[in-house]
């Protein structure tokens, strides 16, 4: 686990015979980090690998999983070997159920831009850190960080047929051309149900056009000239109804924050009689879509990827329940990001981090407090290092 | 002979009695059918220049686009003489004109059936009297909304479905504050949030159920006040008011053909449903849902329903229907032989003459207004907490049994029926006569409290004063009104006593009773405590009582919700974690009070 703030890097090294095969998961940080290390973990991810990487995990399309693929593009182009290029199915854009969810969602992000337009100095912080999350720190602009990552991602670092689209049931022997390493695609699911509760919220109840564009004047219900001067409010009573007001925008964010996260691909990782869960950012309906695994799987994992840095609604309490095995160790990577906790959503979670705490004692581990992980755990520079 | 002489007031009259506005009867989307541009009449008040009388004030402000609109002046000569603005989805005057004439139709509802007038006070009922605020265009949402917090109505607009608007233009605007529903609803929130504040504390499943019911409900009846409508749809649906479908105008065309010529050719011969029965169609269809938000009937009886119904929409829905086959069963009985004669004189088609089709509209506008009168004077005899829909029907049977001894048109009796065939049952009742669905006796050595007055010219005189005197008497005696904390205490050893500075009576209300009998005042005190609930978050667990005094303070009928009830308290619990243990991952614990704003939202 690289320390790279509020975002995920993390590095699987498999013993590969004499020589070390290294799969990179994630490699991002959310822009209101407080801390950001993405620089420093690329430069040493390249000394660690010499340049080798035979998988590039990108489990969903936030910036906090992504923006290094955008930041660093350069060095990750002319540095590093990528092998294969995994993400899920959800961002291939040449099917179509997959298409037309992603260009519902993309409206969203847009028109969260432009209520924020609106809305100015006086913008909710919550709501303008989901924005800009879903869509990189550059925002609108086609050359966004993540619209830059997801082009790198997309083309497979060079070649287009290096990057595989994956979904549940898939199941990969020898995967990444490591031998004896087999991974199981638990989530996303293609499943109609777990799709139509994927489906984000109609885009033009919030205003936007037929085409999915928002546009500004929408939002105006009525001709310009029934604008009054001024009104009888007093300016307190405004401020509660703004905020107030801002709320339905909260939800919509989320929902978008939701729909990305539950994206997320789910990986189970084997390599001789070892098991390790990387569930990305998923929330409750990507949990939720294999479900009937769970008794089978979780009892055995030996090592927990904490999903969302640590946030409430991501780690279902059942599931944690179920991670029963006694070597099992969890790590995860987080920061503070003064907005999320303003807004009342404090990422890491206290209760979620002491049930963890109480499943696997001594052998969790948060990327915020490197110097405070236990024996189990081997401190770097800027990394942290578990030996399963 | 002389001439009488015509007192001087009545000819020159200061205040007129109406102020005429016109409106929709539904929404926009009907166009001008049906009699959809109304006119109607809102009791008059003085309004100074801005719409803001004595309990609205409407504010055109877009917190959204941070904007107001230009406001309208309903005392202008053109707005006076002409009943106001004509419906206009562009111009945002028009809309203020409708949401304050369709509020102030809906207090003056409240207001007639209770006898007394609605004082608005947000939760604090020792506050001033406040306006309630009404925002036509508050925010860009697909949303309406009562917020306590902002002593507020805030109506949303946004864009239709693009995809499927029903009969809406597709990616047009569509205004909240122009459905007479959405508008008759919300405002039932902010009425019932005043009679009964305690109501929204979610404490039991029905009760956010029972606020989103109840303000369904008045909402429907309103609609069997719209003459023109009425007679027209009874005239298409051969006086069945309930039926789904009307025959379209001219008769069945295509009823006698039979396969390829059964088609529909032109818009006259679609079916149209029963506009009666919808509720906010133009929402529902502008959401791509092809179908009203919701409906007074729904589905068939079923006793059933309510076992897995848990969102409070949907259970509110069984509540409802169940008001509703009451009425139109009562109405179905009460014109019967209006029915028949009609259906003789047609030679057995469903077209019945305009003058039976009038006759029977003024008697669905009675039994409606029946009805609906019935339900609010029940809320008066409401558990002040907790209330479920059970308990609702016995405040109806009580409530109406007060005012008229003899069920002449066995209204009561149709009630019971309809909601046993919903499965909704009072609790710890023997049967369903009448007689046990009355509230129970007080127990024994409830006090008299003698010192309550009315004053029939000053009907608010002694509000405070009967308010104070209840509460000397409550505080004396805290186990005879449900306030006894302990369920080891009887009224002998109960030393519960009422912190000092918790006022527990939240009020007491007069009533007259008339109906048949001699008119006779009686007074309903609404007696809660609030404590913790006692499970680690700041969830209150609330209890007391509604009690009936007649004219002389003696206490004759009672329903308690003790705060000593560990049944209670344990649903309660077990209902919150139910609540949490849905949610599946690590939900933070808020506070169990009801937002309406999130019940409602994108519903």
């Amino acid at each position: 686990m690289y320390r790279v703030g509020f975002g995920d890097c993390f590095l699987v090294t498999v013993p590969d015979g004499a020589k070390k095969k290294h799969i990179l998961i994630d490699c991002g940080v959310h822009a209101q980090s407080k801390f950001k290390g993405i620089p420093e973990a690329v430069q040493a991810m390249k000394t660690e690998t010499d340049g080798q990487l035979a998988v590039v995990v990108a489990t969903h399309a936030h910036a906090d999983h992504i923006s290094g693929f955008g930041t660093e593009a350069q060095t990750f182009q002319d540095g590093f070997t990528v092998g294969e290029v995994w993400m899920p199915w959800l961002e291939d854009l040449s099917d179509p159920k997959a298409k037309k969810l992603h260009a519902k969602t993309a409206a969203l992000a847009d028109l969260l831009h432009a209520h924020l337009a609106v809305a100015g100095a006086s913008a909710d912080p919550v709501v303008a850190g989901i924005a800009l999350n879903a869509l990189g720190a550059n925002g609108r602009s086609p050359v966004g960080n993540n619209a830059k990552a997801l082009e790198l991602l997309r083309g497979g670092f060079g070649d287009k047929k290096r990057t595989k689209y994956l979904r549940a049931g898939d199941e990969l022997q020898d995967a990444g051309g490591i031998k004896g390493l087999t991974v199981r695609v638990l989530a996303p699911s293609d499943d109609p149900t777990f799709l139509s509760r994927m489906n984000p919220p109609e885009a033009q109840l919030y205003g936007l056009d037929g085409n999915g564009n928002p546009v500004l004047d929408t939002l105006l219900p009525f001709a310009e000239r029934w604008t009054a001067e001024a009104g009888v409010l007093d300016p307190a009573y405004q401020q509660i109804l703004h905020e107030q007001v801002a709320m339905p925008l909260q939800a919509l964010a989320l929902s978008v924050d939701n729909y990305l996260n539950n994206t997320s691909l789910c990986l189970l990782l084997q390599y001789k009689g070892r098991t390790l869960l990387f569930p990305g950012d998923a929330q409750w309906g990507n949990w939720q879509s294999w479900q009937s695994e769970w008794d089978s799987i979780l009892a055995d994992i030996d090592f927990y990827k904490v999903g969302h840095h640590g946030s409430h609604n991501a780690t279902p309490h059942e599931a944690l329940d179920k991670m029963t095995s006694k070597s099992v160790a969890a790590m995860a990577s987080t920061d503070t990001v003064t907005a999320f906790n303003r807004g009342k959503f404090p990422v890491p979670y206290s209760k979620l981090v002491t049930a963890v705490k109480k499943q696997v004692g001594d052998r969790y581990a948060q990327s915020d407090q490197i110097a405070k992980a236990g024996a189990p755990f081997k401190p770097g520079e800027a990394w942290l290092d578990y030996f399963v | 002979m002389p001439t009488p002489a015509v007192p001087a007031d009545e000819l020159d009259r200061e205040h007129p009695k109406y102020r005429a506005l016109r409106v929709y009867a539904f929404d926009p989307s009907r166009g001008r059918r049906l009699g959809n541009y109304m006119t109607v009449r809102v009791k008059y008040e003085a309004l100074r220049g801005e719409v803001k009388g004595r309990q609205l004030h409407v504010i055109d402000y877009d917190a959204t686009n941070k904007r107001y609109y230009k406001p309208i002046n309903l005392n202008s000569t053109a707005a006076l003489v002409e009943g106001g603005l004509e419906p206009s989805e562009s111009d945002p005057r028009f809309h203020q004109q409708m949401v304050y004439a369709v509020a102030m139709q809906t207090i003056d509802i409240f207001e007639k059936a209770l006898g007394r007038d609605i004082r608005y006070s947000f939760g604090d009922p020792d506050g001033e009297r406040n306006l309630l605020r009404v925002f036509p265009h508050a925010m860009y949402e697909p949303n309406a909304y009562y917020s306590r917090e902002l002593g507020a109505l805030l109506f949303g607009y946004f864009k239709a479905s693009d995809d499927d608007a029903g009969g809406g233009l597709p990616g047009g605007t569509v205004f909240t504050c122009l459905s007479h529903d959405i508008v008759a609803h919300e405002t039932t929130h902010s009425v019932i949030d005043t009679l009964r504040s305690a109501f929204m504390e979610s404490s039991n499943p029905d009760v956010a159920a029972f606020h989103e019911a109840f303000a369904d409900i008045v909402a429907l009846f309103q609609h069997f006040s719209f003459e023109d409508v009425v007679r027209d749809t009874l005239r298409r649906s051969g006086g069945i008011l309930h039926r789904f479908n009307l025959t379209p105008r001219g008769g069945d065309a295509n009823g006698s053909r039979s396969g390829e010529e059964n088609k529909i050719f032109i818009v006259g011969e679609m079916p149209e449903g029963n506009p009666l029965l919808d509720l906010a169609r133009q929402f529902g269809e502008s959401m791509g849902r092809r179908a009203a938000l919701r409906s007074a009937l729904g589905v068939p009886p079923d006793p059933h329903a309510l076992e897995n119904a848990t969102e409070p929409h949907e259970r509110g829905a069984v509540l409802v229907a169940a008001v509703f086959d009451a009425f139109f069963s009562a109405f179905m009985e009460r014109s019967a032989d209006l029915i028949r004669l009609a259906r003789a004189a047609a030679g057995g088609s469903d077209d019945i003459h305009p003058d039976v089709a009038a006759r029977l509209a003024a008697e669905a506008a009675r039994t409606a207004q029946h009805f609906c009168t019935m339900c609010i004077r029940a809320i008066d005899y409401c558990p002040p907490v907790d209330i479920t829909f059970g308990e609702f029907l016995r405040a109806l049977i009580t409530a109406d049994t007060v005012l008229y001894a003899s069920d002449a048109h066995d209204y009561r009796e149709t009630l019971i029926q309809a909601f046993a065939a919903r499965g909704i049952y009072p609790d710890g009742v023997t049967s369903l006569g009448e007689e046990s669905l009355l509230w129970d006796k007080p127990m024994a050595g409830t006090p008299i409290c003698p010192a309550l007055r009315f004053n029939l010219l000053e009907p608010d005189r002694h509000i405070a004063e009967n308010r104070a005197a209840l509460e000397a008497i409550v505080r004396a005696n805290p186990f005879c009104f449900g306030l006894c904390e302990d369920d080891a205490h009887d009224c002998s050893t109960c030393d519960c006593k009422v912190p000092e500075g918790e006022r527990v009576v939240k009020s007491v209300n007069t009533v007259i009773r008339g109906g048949e009998q001699r008119p006779k005042v009686e007074f309903v005190g609404e007696i809660v405590r609030s404590v913790p609930l006692g499970d680690d978050s700041d969830v209150k667990f609330s209890g007391g009582s509604t009690v009936v005094f007649d004219s002389g303070g003696k206490p004759t009928m009672v329903v308690y919700k003790k705060l000593s009830s560990k049944k209670r308290r344990a649903a309660q619990k077990q209902f919150h974690e139910v609540g949490l243990a849905a949610a599946p991952t690590y939900v933070e614990q808020d506070s169990r009070q009801m937002r309406l704003s999130s019940i409602h939202r994108g519903c």
